[in-house]
């Protein structure tokens, strides 16, 4: 006890200095809130053009702003598992007023057709959700054609005789898109340095517009683009309705051929049901109709000239030349660089504070074409700017669970305002589950585990029905998708992690799990998931 | 606690009576009254005032002896004070503290000298027990990051981080007990007094307020109550005391 007391006396001054004593901080630890760091997220969800899951993808993110994009845990080297990542913006650098953060997301894989994503995320847009599909070369769905050609070259690395390339047809698209490289040819690098190899590959990629996938397909996943060079090289926004479009790749030797020598000659099919805007009237032979390029390398659109509607075959079709490689596409546009974008409000009383994911559909006035696709969390009075509209009159359409349960018009949706959105409780009232989880951290208690997307299908069903259940926040998430007495898988992602919960039963409204090392850790890996859980709560 | 000391106080007394004092034999019959006379010897030590400086700070104190081998201190001592540490480290990271103190407190102590006609060196050995009553008693520590926070690849400094503000106040009452070395001469009137005791401390109120990152440590605050009543209620005391005695008849 002497002993005690000499050594609180000399070194504790009274016992009540806290800097030097341990006993103070006994148990004790610094606990960082790390839940909400990142507030501005978007989801991307890549499915194949078929509904498969895509393995093997890559993502990168170019542009202005891609500095300050990372993953939602915060890790700059971005991963996607299972087509699905997360990605937000440094809290730094978030969106204000007029100066909204931009980015693109560039994803590629092995076998797949590469795509560049434009996105954009305004001021209070804490989160959205990307769905974008990706064609699978090997197997891509009957409204893309894929040709994919090797041809031997001379030994100068030019084709001894013209080479034609065209995408077959099947049932569903008809439209052919045909590239001929002349002879002697040269074959050219991005830099503009010939390439020479023995032979070429060749791959065109023809895209049906009659489909309603055409604008989730579209480069950049939306009609709508940015920072298109129009003609007389005027930078402008522009509302693209294509008739036709295709993506061409040539390499040598492993190396992406951009350029030639001389002009090759391209001709696009067209959708011979396609209605030019200014006439409303089917386009004939003879009309003219802009021709465009993508840049895969930067997102942007480029006008290249005018074409011509001609006939070839009983088909119509848009030939043109050109001396360099990319996707061309075939299209009538509306500038909206001055719009402005309007305002959706959701009123849905009947939902209360749960939440529920819906998708919006802006078609053409008649209905013949679908001009975008959006999932939205819904919650009561929750309000959506609505980017990305063109500059005529469209009509919108609200589906829950696939069913279409509102609908209505936006006559001018470049003049901003409010577009009122009535969602109707559905005849059958339906029953709110809160899914609550808590995280306790070793020394540390209770955390708030940062926002997480989570996914959830019925137990045992393939795992290409996942669908989003929600966001969940500060730990919670509250939806009327779920029924009381079934089983459901779930899947929640953050960062590169995916972890699953099989076969769960949600036998009350009122769902709570702890997770904890001496808790729940789950019955699939319990020791890889304490590992997983030790290392986070470290970070915290 | 009151009452306890209160009961030490009073048995202190009544041994002080029985050990010390001569009591006549007595007969008596039944009916009669006894008058037993405890006669208290005054102290023959003179009052003084004086200095007192410690681990509880400055202050005044006042010796007023009651009887031979008995004297109440009243006293009075301040301790503001400043700490900064730039590394007290926690399980999973360092920070930075910066600690601000006061205390106050007026006492009331009684020194029993057990010894006090022995005539030797023992005689100035004194056994203490007293109250004192902490008008202050707060501690308040910012607590800063020492070093960057990162979330995944991005870093944020300590200023985006926040700071702590950890307070804990053990205003109220404190008794105390010790023991100590009494009237050590000096020169002339002036005499030094040593004391080495322990108060024990009312329990603390504890508070903590974070911000910005660190605004959840607010569930600490339980954590933190209960080490201090597990390890900081008992307050360790070394006083020593720069007396004037008032009358020069000490022997």
């Amino acid at each position: 006890m002497k002993n005690r007391f000499f050594v609180w006396g000399m070194t504790c001054l009274l016992g009540l200095s806290m800097l030097s004593c341990d006993k103070v901080k006994e148990d004790l630890d610094i606990l960082i809130k790390a839940d909400d760091l990142i507030r501005y997220s978007v989801m991307v969800q890549v499915n194949e053009a078929t509904g498969e899951i895509p393995e093997d993808l890559s993502i990168s993110v170019v542009g202005e702003d891609a500095d300050y994009v990372y993953d939602i845990a915060g890790n700059k080297e971005l991963a996607i598992s299972g087509g699905l990542i997360t990605l937000g913006v440094h809290p730094k650098h978030e969106p204000v007023e007029g100066d909204p953060v931009r980015f693109s997301v560039k994803i590629s894989g092995p076998d797949y057709v590469s795509m560049i994503v434009p996105v954009r995320i305004d001021k209070n847009q804490f989160s959205q959700i990307k769905e974008l599909k990706i064609v699978n070369a090997s197997t891509p769905p009957p409204t893309v054609a894929v040709a994919k050609e090797e041809a031997a070259l001379a030994s100068d690395g030019t084709p001894a005789e013209p080479i034609t390339v065209s995408s077959p047809t099947n049932a569903v698209t008809n439209e052919v898109t045909s590239v001929t490289v002349p002879a002697s040819t040269q074959f050219l690098n991005a830099a503009g340095t010939p390439v020479v190899g023995s032979s070429v590959s060749m791959s065109v990629v023809n895209y049906n517009t009659k489909s309603s996938e055409t604008a989730t397909l579209f480069p950049g996943g939306k009609l709508n683009a940015t920072n298109v060079k129009g003609p007389e090289n005027k930078n402008i926004s522009a509302f693209f309705m294509p008739a036709g479009f295709a993506s061409i790749n040539f390499d040598v030797n492993g190396t992406a051929i951009k350029k030639f020598s001389q002009p090759i000659n391209v001709a696009i099919e067209i959708d011979p049901q396609y209605k030019l805007l200014a006439s409303n009237t089917t386009i004939k032979e003879g009309d003219k109709i802009a021709i465009w390029s993508y840049s895969e390398d930067t997102g942007d659109w480029q006008y290249e000239k005018e074409g011509t509607v001609s006939t070839a075959n009983g088909k119509l079709l848009v030939p043109f030349t050109t001396d360099h490689l990319t996707v061309y596409s075939i299209a009538e546009y509306v500038e909206t660089t001055d719009c402005t974008s309007p305002t959706a409000v959701f009123s849905a009383s009947w939902l209360k504070q749960d939440t529920q994911p819906m998708t919006l559909e802006i078609w053409n006035e008649d209905l013949s074409k679908k001009l975008s696709s959006e999932t939205i969390v819904v919650s009561d009075g929750l309000e959506v700017v609505l980017n990305d509209l063109p500059a005529f009159a469209v009509r919108y359409k609200v589906l829950s669970q696939g069913a279409e349960i509102a609908s209505g018009s936006i006559a001018d949706p470049c003049s901003g305002g409010q577009v009122n959105i009535i969602l109707p409780a559905p005849a059958v009232p339906l029953v709110g589950i809160t899914l609550s989880l808590t995280v306790k951290c070793p020394d540390k208690g209770t955390v708030i585990p940062p926002d997480f997307y989570l996914y959830y299908k019925n137990a045992g069903a393939p795992d290409t029905e996942y669908k989003l259940l929600g966001i969940v926040k500060q730990g919670k998430l509250s939806t009327t998708l779920l029924e009381v007495g079934k089983r459901y898988d779930f899947k929640a992602i953050y960062g590169d992690r995916k972890k699953f919960i099989g076969n769960h039963l949600i036998d009350k409204t009122d769902m709570s799990t702890t997770v904890g090392v001496n808790d729940n850790l789950g019955s699939v890996v319990p020791d890889q998931n304490r590992a997983i859980l030790i290392e986070e709560c470290s970070k915290l | 606690m009151k009452k306890l000391l209160l009961f030490s106080f009073c048995f202190l007394v009544l041994w002080q009576a029985r050990a010390g004092f001569l009591v006549p034999p007595v007969t008596a019959s039944p009916g009669d009254t006894i008058l037993i006379k405890i006669p208290v010897v005054q102290s023959e030590r003179p009052m003084a005032v004086g200095l007192s400086i410690g681990t509880q700070g400055a202050g005044l104190e006042g010796q007023i002896p009651l009887m031979r081998q008995w004297q109440f201190r009243l006293g009075a001592t301040v301790l503001p004070f400043s700490v900064s540490k730039d590394y007290y480290a926690f399980p999973s990271r360092a920070t930075v503290v910066d600690m601000d103190a006061n205390f106050a407190k007026a006492h009331f102590f009684v020194d029993w000298e057990p010894f006090a006609e022995k005539g030797t060196f023992l005689e100035k050995f004194a056994v203490s027990g007293g109250l004192a009553y902490f008008l202050t008693a707060k501690t308040k520590a910012r607590v800063r990051l020492r070093d960057p926070y990162y979330y995944g690849d991005i870093e944020f400094s300590p200023e985006d981080a926040g700071e702590l503000l950890v307070k804990s106040d053990w205003k109220g009452f404190a008794p105390y007990a010790g023991i100590g070395l009494n009237r050590l001469r000096l020169r002339g009137a002036m005499s030094l007094d040593l004391g080495l005791g322990a108060f024990y401390m009312p329990s603390p109120s504890v508070s903590i307020t974070g911000t910005k990152m660190l605004e959840e440590n607010a569930q600490n605050e339980a954590q933190l109550k209960k080490n201090l009543d597990d390890h900081f209620r008992l307050m360790p005391a070394l006083q020593f005391s720069l007396n004037y005695n008032l009358r020069k008849n000490e022997k």
